[in-house]
C-alpha cells in the first residue's frame, strides 16, 4: 500500500532501475525462445519420442507451461462470462448454477478419451492431443474460479452498486471499477488453486493411451514418466528439480506480485498489519520503462476503451439489480437446443448402458466400494497426521515462519509427477499398486487439510487459549473443549476438497502402464481407465456416471451436513 | 461539466410524489414498505425524512433517486414522470460507498468520467472539489487511510462533482464520531446556505432528531407498519441555529413527542393472536434486560425523565431507544407522555423486587402478550412440549412476511428471559422449560381455589395461591376482600409480600392495613416503597386524627409545624372533598399571618419527616388591600400567577383574588 505523504517523495529512483533490466531480460528470453521454435526446432524435442537429455528439459518445461497458460486463459474468460451471465440474469442463473455444480463433480480424467478421440477425428494427431490436454486442464481449472467470480458479483455491497447506478456508470465502467476489482482477490486465490490442480492433471495427460493409440506430448510430465519407466533416477531427479523450479519461480514472479498488488482491492477499511509484499513487484514498480508504458500507452488506450464503451452504451445506466427473469428468444432457442441435445444424448446413453451385462454392473459396484474404501483410508491417514502437525505449526508462530515456505514448496509438486517414482519403488511389493494408489491420493490431498488445519489453529483466539491454560485442563480435555471444536470448520472444508481430489486421483492411481506392463487393481478409477484403454464406451459411460453419482451423493448427504453443522455451531464469531 | 437543465423558476415543485406505494411480495402475501406517500419538494428547501428504523425512509429516498421503482403512484421530477435512475440527483451514503481501491481523486473523478467528461476537465474539477471539502493534500490517499469524517468528505465531493439539483443524503453523519459529524454538518450548511454549490434542494434521511432540527427547513415524520408520512413539522428558526436555544429545544421536544408517541399507540394495545382476526402487534426488537436497565434508570431519576435527555445520557440513538421504551410500555412498566418517560407503579414494584420475584413479574407480563401466550399454549398442548420453529414461522409469516424470522427471534429471546420456554438451536425446536406437570396443573388450581377458598385455612390459601400463574394470581388477589388480602399477604413468604402490597393503590392499602391485626401493621407498612408509605401513613393519620390545617374553598392552609407527610395526606384528603382544584398551599401561623407558600412539587420530593417550615418559600407575591384592578392585573401578568393573596398591613390573609376575577371584571 502506498503511504500517503504530505511532501513530495524524494526523487531517489535512477532513470533506469533494476526493474528495467529484469523486463529487458525477460523480453529477450521470450523472443529467443520464439525465434528458435519458429525457425529451427531443437533436434532433441522434434521427434515424437521423449528425450531424456538434460538439454531438452527447459524446452519441455516451456511446452508444459504454454499448455497451462493457454488453458488458464480459457478458464479465466469462461469464468468471467459464465459468472457474469449467472449473476446478472435471474433466468440464466436458474440454469447455469446447478449445471456448474454438476460439472464440478464430474471426474475430469474420464472425459479425456472422448475429447481426444473426438478431436483426433478432425485434427492432426499432435494438435488433437495438444487441444485435448488443454481442454482437460481447463476442466480442472474453470469451475472453482467461476464459482468465486459469481459469488463475488453477488456479494458486492449494495451501496457500492447503488453508487454506481446513481453516478450513472455504464455497464463497462461498472465492470471495470466495481465488479472486477471486488472479485479480484477471490479470483486470484482461486487461480492459484486452479494452477496447482492443472499441474496435477497435466502430468497425467501428457502421455495417454486410448485403445492401441498412444498420444504423447512433449512436456515435463511425459519426461518424468519416461524417466521413471526406464528407471533413470538421475533424469527423474532432474525432471522433478525442473518442475519445482518452474513452480517456485512462477510463485515468485507471478503469484506473489499479484497477491501484493491485489491487496488494494480488499474491502476492509483498515490498513492490514502486514500487507503482503513481493520483491519482484517492488522491482517492477521502480521501473522507468513500465512507468512510460503506463502513461504513454496504457492510459490512453484504456481511456479510449472506456470512451468507446460509453458511446456504445449511449447513456444507459447499469441497473443496480440483476436483470429480471426476462427471457430473450435467443436464450430460449439455445436452451431448447441444449435440452434436445441432452435428451438425445440421454437416449443414446441409455441405449449404451443397456448393453452392459449384469456382471459388469456388479463389477462396477465392487469398484466403487473399493475406491470408496481407498479414499476413506487416505483421508483417515491424512487426518491422523495433519491435525497434530498442523496444530503444532499453527500455534507456534516461530515454527510457522520457518516451516510454512518449505511445506508450500513440497505441496506445490503435483502428486502425479511423483507417481511414476512411487510406482518404481512400490510395484514390486505385494499389493503394491493398492498401496501406491492410496499413497497417490494421500500425496494429492493431504496438503489441503494441512493448510486448513494450520490456518484454523492460528485463528484460535489468544484469550481462549489463555483461558484453557488458566483452567488447567488436561491435554485430552484441552483438545476436546478447545482445539477440535475450533478446528472443526477448517477440517471439514479441507476434507471436502481432499475427498473430491482423492476420487479424481483414483483414475490415475488404480490402473497404470508401467515398464511396458499394465498394472490394475479393483476400483472405479481402474474400470474407467480400463474401459478407456479397451475403447469400451458403454463401460466408460457407466463407470463415469457411477463415479459422479457416488461423489455427488457423498457430498450431499455427508459433507454438506457436516459443513452446515460447522457453519452453525463452530464458527469463531 | 455541468448538467444543462431547463427549470421553471418560482414555486414549481422540483419533486412531486403522489400516492407512492412500494410493495413487495413474499409467497402469496403482499407487504407494504411504504404506503400512499405524498411529498413535494420545492427549490431552496432542505427537507428531512425522520422516523424509526423500518419506516421505509431509505426506500423512499431510493425511489426518488430512481434506484427502485414504486409499485404504484407517480414520481414526477420537474413535472415529468421519472424513468430509471434520476439524472438530477445523487446520494451521499451512510457507509460512504467509496471504492476502496481508488484514491480520493480517482473516487471523485470516476463520477465525472461516467458522465463523459474528458480527462483534463475531470482532474481539474476533482482537485478543486477536494480542495473545497478541505482534503487538499490527500488526493492520492486511499479511503482506508482516511478517518470516517474525511471519507464522508470524499463522499460529498463526489456527489457535488456531478452538480445534482437534488442532493439526497442517506444518514450521512450516522457512521461518524460525534465531533466529525458536527464539523461536517457545519461545513455542509455553510456550502448550502451561502450557495457555494449549485444544489437546488436537499433531502436528508436521518433518525437523529437534533440533527434534523438543526439543518432542515421542514421535517417529515414517518411511521412504520406500513411506512407512511405521519406529520410534517416546519422549522422556522433562523440559521445558524443554536442547540442551547430555548426555541430549538422546544422544537426538539416536539419532534421527539411526535416520533415517540406513535410507537406506543394505546389503541392497538396488545393486538390479537396470530391467525385470529385483527392485527397481531409485532414485538419491538428490544432485549428485556435493556428494559430492566431502563426501569432502573427511571427509578434513579425518581420516576420521570425527558425521553430526549434519556437518549442522550444513555448514548442511545432514537432507533435503539424507542424499541426498549415500546417494550417497557407493552409490559406495563413505563408510559410515555408528552416526550417524557414515566415509571408506572408496576414498574416501581418490579424495580424493588427480588431477582426471583422479578422473573415472576416478567413471566406474568410477557404471558399477557397474545403472541407469546399463543406460543406458550401451543407448546403446552404438545405432548412433549416441543414444537418446531418452522411451525410458528409459517404461521407468523401470514402477519409479518419476511420479518417473521426476526419476530420469532424476539419471541424466543423474551420467552427465554421470562423462563417460559426455551429454544434448541440444533433441532430448531421451541420447548417448555419445565416438564414436571406443574405448569399444566396451574389452570386447574384457579377454579379449585375459587371454590375451596371459604373453607381453606390461611396457610392452605397461601399454598394454593402461589400455584397460580402470575396473571391469574393478580386478578385473583385484586378481587379479594381487604381482610382476606391482609391475611393472605401475611401468610406469604416474606420475599413475595412486597410485590403484592405494591400492586394495590394506596387507599386499598389503607383499607387492608386497617383490617390487619395491630401487631402486623408496622410490618405491612414497611413493605411499601417510601412514597406510598408516606401517603398511606398520611391517609391513616387523617382518618384517625383531627386535622391541624383549615379548609378554604380556593386555597389550602398549612401550618409550619406540620410534617411533609401530614401535609400531603391532608391535602389529598382535602382535595377529594372540594369541587374546585387548589392551586396553592399557603402557610399561616395561628393569627392567620402569611408565612410562606409551599409548592406541591416540593412536597412530593422531600422526605416525609421534614416540616413545612423547612420547605416553604417565604418570598410570596402578595397584594395590598387597597390595590386597584389595573395594578392587580399588572401584577398577575408580571409574575404569571393564577392567584394572589390579599393581605393587610400585618400580612394577615384577607382573601384571595384569582386571575379570572381580575380579567372578567375588566
Amino acid at each position: 500500500m502506498r503511504p500517503f505523504r504530505f511532501a513530495p517523495a524524494l526523487p531517489a529512483t535512477p532513470p533506469v532501475a533494476a526493474g528495467d533490466a529484469a523486463i529487458l531480460l525477460g523480453l529477450a528470453t521470450v523472443l529467443y525462445a520464439c525465434a528458435r521454435l519458429a525457425f529451427r526446432t531443437p533436434a532433441v524435442i522434434a521427434g515424437p519420442d521423449i528425450s531424456l537429455a538434460p538439454a531438452a528439459l527447459p524446452w519441455y518445461a516451456l511446452f508444459s507451461l504454454g499448455r497451462m497458460a493457454a488453458a488458464y486463459v480459457l478458464s479465466l474468460l469462461f469464468s468471467l462470462f459464465y459468472g457474469y451471465a449467472a449473476a446478472r440474469n435471474r433466468a440464466a442463473r436458474t440454469v447455469l448454477m446447478p449445471l456448474l455444480d454438476v460439472l464440478q463433480s464430474v471426474p475430469i480424467l474420464s472425459f479425456l478419451p472422448v475429447v481426444l478421440l473426438g478431436l483426433s477425428a478432425v485434427l492432426p494427431q499432435s494438435l488433437a492431443a495438444e487441444m485435448a490436454a488443454i481442454v482437460l486442464i481447463f476442466t480442472s481449472q474453470a469451475w472453482n474460479m467461476t464459482f468465486s467470480f459469481y459469488q463475488s458479483l453477488t456479494t458486492i455491497p449494495t451501496e457500492l452498486r447503488e453508487a454506481a447506478a446513481v453516478f450513472r456508470f455504464d455497464p463497462w465502467l461498472r465492470f471495470k471499477t466495481v465488479e472486477l476489482p471486488f472479485a479480484a482477490i477471490g479470483l486470484l486465490w482461486n487461480s492459484m488453486m486452479s494452477w496447482s490442480g492443472g499441474w496435477f492433471f497435466l502430468m497425467a495427460a501428457e502421455i495417454f493411451h486410448v485403445g492401441t493409440r498412444d498420444f504423447r506430448l512433449p512436456g515435463l510430465g511425459a519426461y518424468l514418466q519416461r524417466a521413471a519407466n526406464e528407471g533413470d533416477l538421475s533424469a527423474v531427479a532432474l525432471g522433478v528439480a525442473m518442475l519445482v523450479g518452474v513452480i517456485v519461480s512462477l510463485d515468485q514472479i507471478v503469484w506473489r506480485p499479484l497477491i501484493a498488488w491485489t491487496d488494494r482491492f480488499k474491502m476492509d477499511m483498515v490498513e492490514g498489519d502486514e500487507p503482503p509484499r513481493s520483491w519482484f513487484l517492488d522491482l517492477l514498480s521502480r521501473s522507468w520503462l513500465l512507468e512510460q508504458f503506463g502513461t504513454r500507452v496504457w492510459r490512453p488506450f484504456s481511456e479510449w476503451v472506456d470512451r468507446s464503451f460509453q458511446r456504445r452504451a449511449g447513456g444507459t445506466v447499469a441497473s443496480p439489480e440483476p436483470a429480471e427473469a426476462r427471457v430473450s428468444p435467443w436464450a430460449v432457442a439455445i436452451l431448447t437446443g441444449f435440452v434436445l441435445a441432452a435428451l438425445y444424448g440421454g437416449y443414446r446413453a441409455a441405449g449404451l448402458l443397456a448393453r452392459l451385462s449384469v456382471t459388469q454392473w456388479l463389477e462396477l459396484g465392487q469398484g466403487i466400494t473399493a475406491t470408496f474404501l481407498r479414499v476413506s483410508v487416505a483421508l483417515a491417514i491424512t487426518l491422523a497426521w495433519t491435525v497434530p502437525v498442523g496444530v503444532f505449526i499453527g500455534t507456534n508462530r516461530r515454527l510457522a515462519t520457518v516451516l510454512q515456505p518449505i511445506v508450500q514448496v513440497v505441496a506445490s509438486i503435483p502428486a502425479t509427477a511423483l507417481f511414476p517414482i512411487v510406482l518404481l519403488a512400490l510395484l514390486k511389493m505385494p499389493g503394491g499398486l493398492n498401496l501406491a494408489a492410496v499413497l497417490l491420493m494421500l500425496m494429492g490431498t493431504q496438503w489441503y487439510l494441512l493448510f486448513n488445519v494450520i490456518a484454523g489453529a492460528a485463528a484460535i483466539p489468544q484469550d481462549l487459549r489463555y483461558t484453557t491454560d488458566l483452567l488447567r485442563l488436561t491435554t485430552i480435555d484441552r483438545w476436546r473443549t478447545l482445539i477440535l471444536p475450533a478446528l472443526f470448520p477448517y477440517i471439514i472444508t479441507g476434507s471436502i476438497t481432499a475427498s473430491g481430489g482423492a476420487w479424481n486421483a483414483s483414475i490415475v492411481a488404480e490402473y497404470v502402464e508401467f515398464g511396458g506392463r499394465t498394472h490394475a487393481t479393483v476400483g472405479a478409477g481402474a474400470l474407467i481407465a480400463k474401459a478407456t484403454s479397451a475403447s469400451d464406451y458403454a463401460l466408460l459411460l457407466a463407470a463415469t456416471l457411477a463415479l459422479v453419482l457416488a461423489v455427488v451423493l457423498i457430498n450431499r448427504t455427508f459433507w454438506r451436513r457436516l459443513y452446515r453443522l460447522a457453519e452453525r455451531r463452530y464458527r469463531m464469531e | 461539466m455541468s448538467m444543462s437543465i431547463a427549470v421553471a423558476d418560482g414555486s414549481e415543485n422540483l419533486l412531486d410524489l403522489r400516492g407512492v406505494t412500494k410493495a413487495y411480495r413474499l409467497e402469496a402475501k403482499e407487504f407494504l414498505a411504504i404506503k400512499d406517500i405524498d411529498l413535494q419538494i420545492k427549490p431552496g428547501e432542505f427537507v428531512c425524512l425522520l422516523g424509526p428504523s423500518g419506516c421505509g425512509k431509505s426506500t423512499l429516498l431510493r425511489i426518488i433517486a430512481g434506484l427502485n421503482a414504486a409499485t404504484s403512484g407517480t414520481v414526477a421530477y420537474h413535472g415529468r414522470p421519472l424513468q430509471g435512475v434520476n439524472p438530477y440527483t445523487t446520494i451521499v451514503f451512510q457507509t460512504f460507498a467509496l471504492y476502496p481501491w481508488l484514491t480520493v481523486q480517482q473516487n471523485v473523478e470516476i463520477a465525472l468520467k461516467a458522465r463523459g467528461a474528458p480527462a483534463e476537465e475531470r482532474t481539474e474539477k476533482a482537485l478543486k472539489l477536494i480542495d473545497t471539502v478541505g482534503l487538499d493534500g490527500f488526493e492520492s490517499a486511499y479511503p482506508r487511510e482516511l478517518s470516517g469524517g474525511m471519507r464522508q468528505k470524499v463522499g460529498f465531493a463526489r456527489a457535488m462533482a456531478v452538480e445534482p439539483e437534488l442532493l439526497c443524503l442517506d444518514e450521512p453523519f450516522s457512521a461518524l464520531d460525534v465531533l466529525s459529524a458536527e464539523a461536517l454538518r457545519g461545513e455542509l450548511m455553510e456550502l448550502w446556505l451561502k450557495k457555494k454549490i449549485p444544489t437546488k434542494a436537499i433531502l436528508m434521511v436521518t433518525h437523529n432528531i437534533e440533527e434534523a432540527v438543526l439543518m432542515a427547513d421542514r421535517i417529515i415524520i414517518m411511521a412504520k407498519d406500513p411506512g407512511r408520512i405521519l406529520t410534517e413539522i416546519p422549522i422556522g428558526l433562523h440559521q445558524p441555529r443554536q442547540r442551547k436555544d430555548v426555541a430549538f429545544q422546544a422544537l426538539v421536544d416536539k419532534v421527539y413527542a411526535s416520533v415517540a408517541g406513535q410507537s406506543t399507540s394505546k389503541e392497538e394495545a396488545l393486538g390479537t393472536r396470530p391467525g385470529e382476526p385483527g392485527t397481531t402487534r409485532p414485538l419491538p426488537r428490544a432485549q428485556l434486560s435493556a428494559v430492566a436497565g431502563l426501569v432502573e434508570k427511571l427509578v434513579a431519576e425518581s420516576g420521570r425523565v425527558d425521553l430526549y435527555r434519556m437518549g442522550g445520557e444513555l448514548v442511545l440513538e432514537l432507533d435503539d431507544l424507542l424499541p426498549i421504551v415500546e417494550a417497557g410500555d407493552l409490559l406495563g412498566f413505563i408510559t410515555v407522555a408528552e416526550g417524557d418517560l414515566l415509571l408506572t407503579p408496576l414498574g416501581r414494584a418490579y424495580a424493588d423486587a427480588t431477582i426471583l420475584a422479578r422473573k415472576a413479574i416478567i413471566a406474568g407480563r410477557v404471558l399477557r402478550l397474545p403472541m407469546i401466550a399463543w406460543i406458550y399454549e401451543t407448546l403446552q398442548r404438545d405432548d412433549n412440549g416441543r414444537v418446531t420453529r418452522d411451525y410458528f414461522h409459517e404461521r407468523l409469516q401470514a402477519d409479518f412476511g419476511d420479518r417473521a424470522e426476526q419476530q420469532l427471534d424476539v419471541i424466543i429471546a423474551w420467552g427465554r428471559y421470562a423462563e417460559l420456554f426455551a429454544y434448541d438451536d440444533d433441532t430448531k425446536e421451541l420447548y417448555l422449560e419445565s416438564q414436571d406437570g406443574r405448569t399444566a396443573g396451574k389452570n386447574l388450581a384457579l377454579s379449585e381455589l375459587y371454590e375451596a377458598w371459604p373453607v381453606l385455612s390461611a396457610a392452605e390459601r397461601a399454598e394454593g395461591f402461589v400455584l397460580l400463574d402470575r396473571e391469574q394470581a393478580e386478578d385473583f388477589f385484586l378481587q379479594l376482600s381487604a381482610r382476606d388480602k391482609a391475611e393472605l399477604i401475611l401468610n406469604l413468604k416474606p420475599g413475595d409480600r412486597k410485590f403484592w402490597m405494591r400492586l394495590l393503590p394506596s387507599d386499598a392499602v389503607v383499607e387492608m392495613i386497617e383490617h390487619a391485626p395491630q401487631a402486623e401493621r408496622e410490618e405491612l407498612l414497611s413493605l411499601l416503597d417510601e412514597k406510598t408509605r408516606r401517603e398511606v401513613k398520611g391517609l391513616m393519620h387523617y382518618v384517625e386524627e383531627q386535622t391541624k390545617g383549615a379548609v378554604h374553598e380556593r386555597y389550602a392552609r398549612l401550618q409550619p409545624e406540620m410534617t411533609v407527610d401530614e401535609a400531603t395526606s391532608f391535602l389529598r384528603r382535602d382535595a377529594r372533598e372540594r369541587t374546585q382544584s387548589v392551586y396553592y398551599a399557603y402557610v399561616t401561623d395561628d393569627e392567620q399571618r402569611l408565612l410562606g407558600v409551599v409548592f406541591f412539587r416540593d412536597l412530593l420530593t422531600t422526605p416525609g419527616e421534614r416540616t413545612i417550615r423547612d420547605i416553604m418559600r417565604t418570598e410570596v407575591i402578595t397584594a395590598p388591600e387597597n390595590l386597584d384592578r389595573e395594578a392587580l392585573r399588572k401584577l398577575f401578568d408580571q409574575h404569571n400567577l393564577q392567584m394572589l393573596p390579599v393581605v393587610d398591613s400585618e400580612m394577615r390573609i384577607k382573601r384571595v383574588v384569582t386571575r379570572e376575577e381580575v380579567v372578567e371584571s375588566a
